[in-house]
């Protein structure tokens, strides 16, 4: 009989993160997966990161999860985005080669130790009496496990859509689980449905690059793990490709407004909502007819590169559709598609049916993350794998179980989000909707999250060494460039007048430099009583913080204030019907979603400051 | 901007009275005594103390008593200023208060914080409940009814432009690689200048108290001859003494105030609204307009026999009614039922003057839609001047960041821009953010 601690059902970008970190953690983990060679697929777009996607791979990678290693180890362009517009919002992302991500993911999850990969199929859960024991495979065998984490993406009634053809499926060429489908319905989870889609590939020696903008790598290559950018680790260099940039043009649109009714988008056969920031060419021409061109990125998808994503154009015409209007964009004249665009729709749970630590609340110990929750993207996938993982680790051992709060990551705001207000289309991260968005930036995840995920057991003390290492030394050069003193009418001064128009009136330190607007770390470093730097890249995170220590200052008084009211828990045993005064709609509203403090309510759209007082004045009374 | 977590209030009825109370509860209460005494106070002793403008002008000779913690009505510092109860005072009092020191206090939140100071007990806390619920309400029903229908109009278009901005600075920063909308540092200086002129210009109109109207308006409008009058004799002749009824500054719109339900209420009957090229009318027409404007409710009357057609629906979309109420008059020729239904948020009322049909049901809901007596219009309009405020101190710092070519902080500042507006008006800042941008930006790398 096969028994394990935690049972993970599913080997994307969710399955691997909760699987490996609730190994981490030791306790004994099987991931359950259909083919051991798709462990790691990247369905979509191969690429990690981008605003508001980097921010939350960094905070996976700063519980020393794998995501950001492994496109590090896999990359054929880095790039910084925003970097001119101010750390808070800037981003790394990363072209990886599809294949070496798959393999480095699968080499890790292989090497882990406390972790099991079982091919198969589950087709049912099992429960005694309310009580989760494991799960039963299509073959009839059964796996037992305290806990299960379901991360089964779009393959939960999966159905494709290319033309007038559909089929159930889960990916392009993997089947659909229709059968755990309906052990869930049968239990009363609600569903919905969604959609997505995704572009042709195109053979890439049937493009014709010549007439093509290319883009490269930045320069300085920004990597995505702490491993790589702080703590020292140089990751494994794969030979670098550029992408490159094309138009659509009015031919284009022409063949695709012709062609409308045969789009399933349109046509009525796909009625499920997709996401508005990822919109099929179909879409596009649609609702902005008045451009004359789309931009299209041309992707390179793996390491050999025979294929090229053409991001941008994600279609679910008929497939000679597909073809003609490429052959009307510059440099696809005569492309070959080695692979049609399609649509795909999937189930998604109502994400309002689960605890902030992504457990369901009709079943203790079952755990969803990933797409299956009505998000969309790698990142957000790996975001809550991760978080599921350490919880359903922390449910075994016996421990509190943990989430970030909307103030401390990124993480936090997406499960917040999810499991407050539900989703109406594919939830995807963007940096404006964290209220704390200067605070929660790429540059000090690690400071936030590690010394926790050391403590919740899924961060090895290395890491945590590292981690101390650097803050040690921005601390130390903080301190440096305080004590450097610059008088109103030293040399040093009268450059800064010169150079920067600005005035001494009184003694100023180097560090108080870094608070003007337009001196940079740089700009100090060439002043002649600079002196020596304890290392740039550490300087540099000196100036960010610098640069945003009076907004946060009045954050955090802020934070503390409403803190006191927000982190007030609301005991899992509150009945609100029982609580006079609340209306029957807030009574509904609560019992839905069960909020776990006070903050959370509030953010339940209908919930006044007034039932906000209500709850707090019952809590109190009845000392719950 | 700081969170003020010391609340201030007026405690006494609304309405010209003798004595007036002003309380104030928390930390900053010593920084009060300091600043406007002067001297320290000996806790629960009664002391005479002046009230200066800062012309220094004699505004009131007031009586005010510490109360040290915890040994106060809320267990926190309190002060209570005991002025005349002329209202103007009291406002005046409570702003410059308000200003500094402390912000207004949510409806029932001094004996909220007594409860969870343990100052009273469990017995007490049960009608804490109500108390709040209520008063909330209250408040919030206040803060729309008195509201000038310009007022709110003039919000919403800033809320607009906020939004477009913030649209168009966040669709920068959350998609660089799409085709981005033009977001120079110039473009940013002048859509923020124009916002902070705005706002200004409606500041200015708060502290002059016109934003509010002093009772709150039905205006009753109409086509000609849809029984308009006889609905205003109707409400007027049963519903309560009429405290005076004088001539409109035309022959073509009467001002009525009544008291409804306790409260005063004044109704507008206005001249028939119809396409015309007469002089006389058309003069009648734009007093018409004007007292749309400023009216908290309208009461659209429309002849039942001959239906609510395109153009009453056009009528209403050209003078941007947004807060009406249909009346379908005269249903004693139509025979339809005297019954109330919702069509997409209005209410739509079947009435007949003549034969008193549907009447009562319309009166009963106009009484409850009045303002609150415990809440008054100054504590309204000063809900609003300090969230226009801080408002506007964001737009500063905004234009601040923005002539640093600090484009994340410009976001951030208009940000809390929009949740000051958004706490007047209602919205959603996240949400509404995402549906501008995606509906105006061409968005999908």
């Amino acid at each position: 009989m096969k028994k394990f601690d935690v049972i993970v059902i599913g080997g994307g970008h969710a399955g691997c993160e909760a699987a490996h970190a609730a190994a981490r953690a030791n306790v004994s983990v099987a991931l359950i997966t259909m083919k051991h060679e798709s462990i790691g697929q990247m369905s979509c777009n191969p690429a990690v990161g981008g605003i508001g996607k980097s921010h939350l791979a960094k905070e996976v990678d700063a519980l020393d999860g794998l995501i950001c290693k492994i496109a590090d180890h896999s990359a054929l362009q880095r790039r910084k985005l925003n970097a001119s517009k101010g750390p808070a919002v800037q981003a790394t992302r990363i072209q990886t080669c599809r294949d070496t991500y798959k393999s480095k993911m699968q080499q890790a999850i292989d090497a882990q130790k406390n972790l099991s990969v079982v091919e198969g199929m589950v087709s049912n859960i099992i429960l005694d009496k309310e009580i989760l024991q494991g799960v039963v495979m299509s073959d009839g065998s059964k796996v037992f496990a305290k806990t299960v984490v379901l991360t089964t993406g779009t393959f939960l009634g999966g159905k494709i859509h290319i033309g007038d053809k559909s089929f159930s499926a889960g990916r392009l060429g993997d089947n659909a689980s229709n059968e755990l489908e309906n052990f869930f319905k049968k239990y009363g989870f609600s569903l919905g449905r969604l959609k997505t889609g995704t572009p042709p590939r195109i053979l890439k020696s049937s493009i014709d690059y010549s007439l093509l903008e290319e883009q490269g790598s930045d320069k300085n290559k920004p990597c995505l793990s702490y491993m790589h950018d702080h703590y020292g680790q140089t990751p494994n260099i794969i030979s670098e490709i550029p992408c490159h940039i094309t138009y659509t043009n009015n031919e284009t649109h022409k063949i695709i407004k012709d062609n409308q009714s045969l789009s399933p988008l349109y046509n009525g056969v796909i009625d499920s909502v997709g996401p508005r920031y990822c919109p099929s060419i179909e879409d596009k021409v649609e609702r902005f007819y008045d451009k004359d061109a789309h931009q299209v990125f041309l992707e390179p998808e793996t390491l050999s590169d025979k294929e090229i994503y053409p991001n941008g154009l994600s279609t679910c015409l008929p497939e000679d559709v597909q073809l003609s209007f490429l052959r009307t964009i510059k440099g696809l004249e005569n492309c070959e598609i080695t692979q049609p665009g399609y649509a795909i729709e999937y189930s998604y749970f109502d994400p309002r049916g689960l605890t902030k630590y992504l457990e369901t609340k009709k079943i203790k110990n079952l755990f969803f993350a990933g797409q299956i929750n009505g998000t969309t993207g790698y990142e957000e996938a790996a975001a809550q794998g991760i978080i599921a993982g350490i919880n359903a680790s922390c449910s075994v051992r016996n421990i509190e179980m943990w989430c970030p709060n909307r103030d401390q990551a990124y993480i936090g705001v997406m499960v917040d989000d999810l499991v407050t207000l539900g989703v109406t289309e594919p939830y995807r991260m963007f940096t404006s909707r964290a209220e704390h968005r200067l605070r929660l930036r790429e540059d000090n995840a690690d400071e936030r999250l590690t010394a926790i995920g050391h403590k919740l057991g899924v961060v090895s003390s290395e890491r945590l060494l590292s981690l101390k290492n650097k803050i040690q030394k921005i601390k130390a050069e903080s301190k440096r460039l305080e004590e450097i003193k610059i008088l109103p009418s030293s040399k040093v001064s009268s450059i800064l007048e010169k150079k920067f128009n600005l005035k001494l009136k009184n003694v100023q330190t180097m560090k108080s430099l870094l608070k003007m607007s337009d001196i940079g770390y740089k700009d100090i470093q060439g002043l002649e009583s600079f002196g020596k730097t304890i290392n740039s890249d550490i300087g540099h995170l000196v100036a960010i913080q610098e640069r945003y220590e009076g907004y946060l200052k009045r954050q955090d008084q802020e934070v503390s204030n409403i803190l006191k009211t927000q982190n007030i828990k609301i005991p899992e045993q509150i009945i609100y019907n029982e609580i006079k005064g609340l209306s029957n709609e807030a009574k509904e509203k609560l019992s839905e979603v069960m909020p776990h403090t006070l903050g959370q309510a509030s953010r339940i759209s209908g919930i006044t400051p007034a039932i906000i007082s209500l709850l707090r004045i019952y809590i109190k009374k009845h000392s719950l | 901007m700081t969170v003020k977590e010391t609340i201030a209030a007026i405690s006494t009825a609304h309405g010209k009275s003798a004595i007036g109370v002003i309380r104030v509860s928390g930390k900053n209460v010593l920084k009060i005594i300091k600043d406007f005494i002067g001297s320290e106070l000996k806790p629960r002793f009664a002391t005479n103390v002046k009230i200066r403008e800062k012309s220094n002008a004699l505004i009131d000779d007031v009586i005010v008593i510490y109360y040290k913690a915890p040994s106060s009505y809320t267990g926190e510092d309190m002060l209570e200023i005991q002025s005349h109860g002329n209202p103007i005072t009291m406002d005046f009092i409570l702003e410059q208060i308000c200003d500094v020191y402390a912000r207004l206090s949510k409806p029932g939140e001094f004996t909220e914080r007594a409860f969870l100071n343990n100052k009273i007990d469990l017995v007490q806390a049960e009608a804490i409940a109500d108390l709040i619920n209520a008063s909330h309400i209250s408040a919030s029903k206040a803060a729309m009814i008195t509201l000038q229908g310009n007022f709110s109009k003039n919000i919403e278009l800033l809320i607009e432009e906020v939004l477009a901005l913030r649209a168009n600075i966040e669709a920068c920063i959350n998609f660089p690689e799409d085709d981005s909308p033009d977001n120079s540092n110039k473009n940013n200086f002048n859509a923020i200048n124009s916002l902070i002129a705005k706002l200004s210009k409606l500041i200015k109109s708060v502290d002059n108290g016109i934003v509010v109207n002093k009772t709150p308006t039905i205006t009753i409008i109409g086509k000609p001859n849809v029984g308009k009058s006889s609905l205003a004799n109707l409400l007027l002749g049963e519903q309560g003494s009429i405290v005076s009824s004088t001539p409109g500054t035309t022959r073509d719109a009467l001002h009525h105030e009544v008291v409804l339900a306790k409260n005063n209420i004044t109704i507008i009957d206005t001249a028939g609204l119809r396409k015309t090229s007469d002089s006389i009318e058309l003069q009648g027409i734009e007093i018409t307009k004007k007292s749309i404007n400023t009216a908290s409710l309208v009461l659209y009357v429309v002849d039942d026999s001959l239906g609510f057609d395109t153009e009453d629906k056009a009528l209403i979309a050209e003078n941007k009614i947004n807060n009406y109420w249909v009346v379908n008059n005269k249903i004693d020729l139509t025979g339809a039922d005297p019954t109330m239904i919702k069509i997409s948020n209005v209410n739509h009322f079947n009435i007949s003057t003549i034969q008193n049909l549907g009447t009562d049901n319309l009166k009963k809901k106009l009484s409850e839609n009045s303002v609150p007596d415990d809440e008054t219009t100054g504590t309204a309009r000063l809900r609003h001047r300090e969230h226009l405020k801080s408002c506007l101190e964001n737009l500063y710092m905004a234009l601040d960041c923005n002539n640093n070519l600090q484009l994340e902080l410009v976001a951030e500042e208009l940000r809390l821009a929009h949740v000051s507006l958004v706490a007047i008006m209602g919205g959603d800042v996240n949400e509404d953010l995402l549906d501008k941008i995606f509906s105006d930006f061409c968005i999908g790398k």
